[in-house]
């Protein structure tokens, strides 16, 4: 709903009502996700939302990879699904409980499972699949990010949980990828130049958060878990107004005139962002007190500290007038508060504690002074701005799946069925064909090779019939 | 039950006749082509309406016909729920295979002529239920595909043509050696299903089936004789030729189906497993050299290879149960092929002087583009068509055979499923073309809307598959 508003009232898309179609088509899609309760709906709804994804991408670049990676996840989950359905012998989702009981290679379907579900989110080593979205339109990419393949995977998650825990390389595997994941997310939200991937990657290590957080809680669904989503998707939408109302440079040393030429806007977005990390810290507060884990501040401290220090990489460059950017119109401005204030308002804040408050605080002082804001000489370095190292192992892996498809083809189409077997074939034809020539040439030959062969047919005949 | 089964064997024949009447370079041939395929797709459907679903008597439709008044020379001819639906993918690729062809193709006679007596020898082979007949038109389909291809393949080596004749001649050879060696112990024609049941001696049984093995297995690309069957394809450029090259493994398929129906037979027991073995290993190096190709017709080959596979190996080792779902899978399966040779080629053609790329998403033929992206879809297994979930049900039942079995071939399908997906991402920026200001004629809206209609079919039939009979 944020997402059709959103995109309703501020007009980013040339044909509105097209995109709020596919939008609504996707959680058509993802309530059948939800409610379905057979493996052919479940995998025809999973099918609907990446397809609809492509269409909210729209880029075809951008989407390739994302595409691919997507395929290749499905292909995964047809596998697993198909090899529960033939132990239990039913489509029907309930009875994976049987499959838990019965069933063989339960480590392959938690690991497959879960390889899968990294593949949509774009875990650890998958996330090339995610980064190219960068050059997609900060709006659809927010919705792609939220709305489409990850969500459907946390979907899947909750579905299969109970199978996939019956394997003890379950927790050990989400914890390993999970724990990369973050810092990897972290990482590269402070070193990526552009402020869409900066968003990429932040989102990576939300999505990783999640999944360990529902793990930590049973893989029970609550509230609390309902507004971290709402609270990530209002961080993301700040942060896209901010791009939005600066120029829409998306180049974080592009940004120039941020503190000048849209004042409300920014004074608006940053108060937006103080309250909802006051918001999530609430949420956090809620989940620590009910988990009692100390793994959620490691990522609560990743995302501030990066948050912060790219806030204040922002606000310190030059500013610079630029000439044809208007600041942000009043309605407007009215109508984003109005809806951040509902948001802000809905939030549980019966448990609010001062650890609550004290977290935005926090987060504005480090906004004002933040010493990782001045590692921004990082985004001089092309190397590091091309490359994204572990996203190679997609290159690798489809290079060298088609150079053994090269490989294969030129040693055994080429070498061996066509200049040996074809060789020798033609040889072994000629050789008859000469042969049956010379023995034409003799007077007798021919009669008694023919003869023989006649002899050796009524043998075989002979012999035959006394069998049967 | 069985007034109009003849009339499906009847109407190409007499097709043909006009036909070979019609006046040359002119669309008589091209008209009397369609509307034969498309009376016969009329009969298909009315005999499956006819048909009651829940009727466990797969054998519903008989006729037979008394050859030389000889009663061991009795030609059966029988139809069920699977060859009929197999035949209606069969009309509908072909009919596709047809509005492909561009106008100038469509003005020759001979190949409407050969492409219609191919047709009516496919019916007969899905039809028949008696040795003879089946050797018949198993044999009969060589001569029409070989002239066509040899007269509008544009092959380039001459010794690939040869070597594609030889090599399905051969395969004739040994279903003959095998009728022959049948005729021996049986005193007679004898019905298919009744072929597995007859004494010999282990010996001939051995040459027998193998006989009959090597006779389906030519037709099917197996490795490694898959090799020059798809160097044919990649050169073909007619529409209907390709079709027609892309229907020979389903002879070879129709034929273990109808072999095989009751039991493996077991003289040939003990060597089932190689050919599962090379099964695999072919789909495996089949879906990497896909994975490899730049070629779209390559990588269809490929394509119809690995998937023709998978049904071979469901009609080897899967339960009676199954087969069903092997005839739906199989009717999208063709009809998806067809229309992705159709516009593969119509893109290609219409792109050769050019130099672009043409297929993907991007492209310069949107419309074209757009149901090229449908089919790809569909080819891939997304719930568009029957195809998702008989394969699902299929691959299901592979795993309970057996996991590792299982699992390669779901990697040579996945494999083969991404070489078809990296075709819409070939285009990758169309900015220099715009500069350039290559501008491509677009599909006609006639085109556009019989595969309108083709893709409706199928997107029904991912709800019902058999929505048009009952």
């Amino acid at each position: 709903m944020l997402g059709a508003l959103n995109n309703f009232f501020f007009r980013y898309e040339e044909r509105r009502s097209a995109y709020i179609s596919v939008l609504t088509f996707n959680l058509v899609a993802l309530i059948i996700l939800i409610t379905s309760n057979n493996f052919v709906q479940l995998l025809s709804a999973l099918f609907v939302v990446d397809i609809l994804s492509q269409l909210m991408i729209r880029d075809v670049e951008a989407g390739r990879r994302y595409v691919l990676l997507n395929m290749f996840a499905d292909m995964i989950l047809f596998t697993v699904l198909a090899l529960i359905n033939c132990r239990v012998a039913s489509l029907d989702i309930r009875q994976i409980i049987l499959y838990r009981n019965t069933g063989m290679h339960q480590d392959f379907v938690a690991l497959a499972g879960l390889t899968a579900l990294f593949a949509k989110l774009g875990f650890f080593l998958f996330q090339i699949g995610i980064t190219d979205l960068k050059n997609v339109r900060f709006h659809r990419l927010q919705n792609i990010l939220f709305l489409s393949s990850p969500l459907a995977a946390m979907i899947l998650l909750l579905k299969f949980n109970a199978l996939w825990r019956t394997s003890e390389y379950f927790t050990m595997y989400m914890d390993i990828v999970c724990i990369l994941t973050i810092l990897w997310g972290g990482l590269g939200s402070l070193c990526s130049n552009n402020l869409k991937s900066k968003v990429i990657y932040w989102q990576m290590s939300f999505w990783a958060l999640f999944m360990e957080l529902l793990r930590f809680h049973g893989f029970i669904w609550f509230s609390g878990f309902t507004f971290l989503l709402l609270e990530m998707y209002a961080i993301v939408l700040a942060l896209y107004l901010l791009y939005y109302y600066n120029n829409r440079r998306v180049l974080m040393t592009q940004i120039q005139n941020m503190p000048l030429t849209n004042k409300r806007a920014v004074a608006c977005v940053l108060l937006v962002i103080v309250a909802v990390v006051a918001a999530m810290s609430n949420t956090l507060t809620i989940l620590y007190n009910n988990m009692n884990r100390y793994y959620i501040w490691t990522f609560a401290a990743v995302f501030v500290l990066t948050l912060s220090a790219v806030l204040k990489q922002m606000f310190k460059r030059e500013s610079v007038k630029l000439v044809g950017y208007g600041p942000m119109p009043v309605k407007k401005f009215m109508l984003f508060e109005l809806i951040m204030f509902c948001a802000f308002l809905l939030q549980d804040w019966r448990y609010a504690e001062p650890a609550t408050w004290s977290g935005a605080v926090v987060f504005a002082l480090l906004c004002a002074c933040n010493p990782l804001a001045k590692t921004d000489f990082v985004y001089g370095i092309k190397a590091l701005q091309n490359n994204d190292v572990l996203g190679r192992v997609y290159h690798v892996l489809v290079k060298s799946l088609r150079l053994c498809g090269r490989v294969f083809w030129l040693l055994i189409d080429r070498l061996f069925v066509e200049k040996i077997v074809l060789a020798v074939l033609s040889s072994s034809v000629s050789a008859m064909l000469r042969f049956f020539r010379r023995l034409n040439a003799g007077k007798f030959s021919g009669v008694l090779a023919f003869i023989l062969l006649a002899l050796l047919l009524s043998v075989s005949y002979y012999i035959g019939r006394n069998e049967l | 039950m069985t007034d109009i089964f003849p009339l499906l064997l009847i109407l190409p024949l007499l097709g043909c006749l006009f036909v070979l009447f019609a006046k040359k370079n002119d669309n008589n041939s091209f008209h009397v082509t369609l509307f034969a395929l498309l009376s016969n797709l009329a009969v298909i459907v009315r005999m499956l309406t006819q048909i009651n679903r829940n009727d466990n008597d797969l054998q519903v439709f008989h006729f037979a016909y008394s050859w030389l008044e000889s009663k061991s020379m009795e030609l059966v001819f029988e139809a069920n729920l699977f060859s009929l639906l197999v035949l209606m993918g069969v009309y509908i690729a072909f009919i596709i295979g047809i509005m492909g062809l561009t106008e100038q193709q469509r003005k020759n006679k001979a190949q409407m002529l050969m492409g219609l007596y191919f047709v009516w020898n496919v019916t007969g082979l899905l039809c028949a239920n008696d040795m003879t007949s089946f050797y018949i038109f198993f044999a009969g389909m060589i001569i029409p595909l070989f002239l066509l291809v040899g007269l509008y393949g544009n092959i380039k080596k001459n010794s690939t043509l040869y070597l594609f004749f030889v090599f399905n001649f051969a395969g004739v050879l040994c279903l003959l050696t095998a009728m022959l060696f049948i005729y021996k112990y049986h005193n007679g024609n004898t019905e298919l299903q009744n072929i597995a049941l007859i004494k010999m001696p282990a010996g001939a049984a051995v040459v027998v089936w193998g006989c009959v093995c090597a006779a389906f297995i030519s037709r099917i690309p197996i490795w490694p004789f898959h090799y020059w069957i798809s160097s044919v394809n990649s050169g073909l450029r007619s529409s209907l030729v390709c079709v027609m090259t892309h229907m020979l493994p389903l002879t070879g398929l129709y034929g273990f189906l109808r072999f095989w129906q009751v039991t493996i037979p077991k003289g040939i027991l003990p060597f089932v497993p190689v050919v599962v073995v090379f099964g695999i290993m072919t789909m495996l190096f089949i879906a990497l050299i896909g994975l490899a190709h730049k070629d779209f017709l390559q990588k269809l080959f490929a394509y119809t290879t690995v998937y023709y596979l998978l049904f071979l190996l469901a009609t080897i080792m899967l339960p009676e149960v199954y087969i069903m779902n092997i005839a739906y899978s199989l009717v999208t399966f063709l009809i998806v092929i067809a229309s992705l040779t159709v516009l593969g080629l119509k893109a290609e053609t219409a792109c050769e002087d050019s130099d672009c790329d043409y297929r993907g998403i991007l492209a310069y033929m949107p419309k074209l583009s757009n149901l090229f992206s449908f089919f790809v879809l569909v080819a891939v297994g997304l719930p568009l068509s029957a195809m998702f979930w008989n394969n699902f049900v299929l691959i299901s039942a592979f795993f309970r055979i057996g996991f590792l079995l299982g699992t390669l071939m779901m990697t040579a399908i996945t494999m083969i499923c991404m070489a078809l997906l990296f075709e819409l991402f070939i285009m990758r920026n169309l900015t220099e073309k715009r500069v350039a200001g290559v501008q491509i004629e677009d599909i006609s809206d006639k085109q556009i809307m019989f595969f309108m209609a083709v893709v409706i079919f199928l997107f029904v039939s991912f709800f019902n598959p058999l929505w048009f009979a009952f």
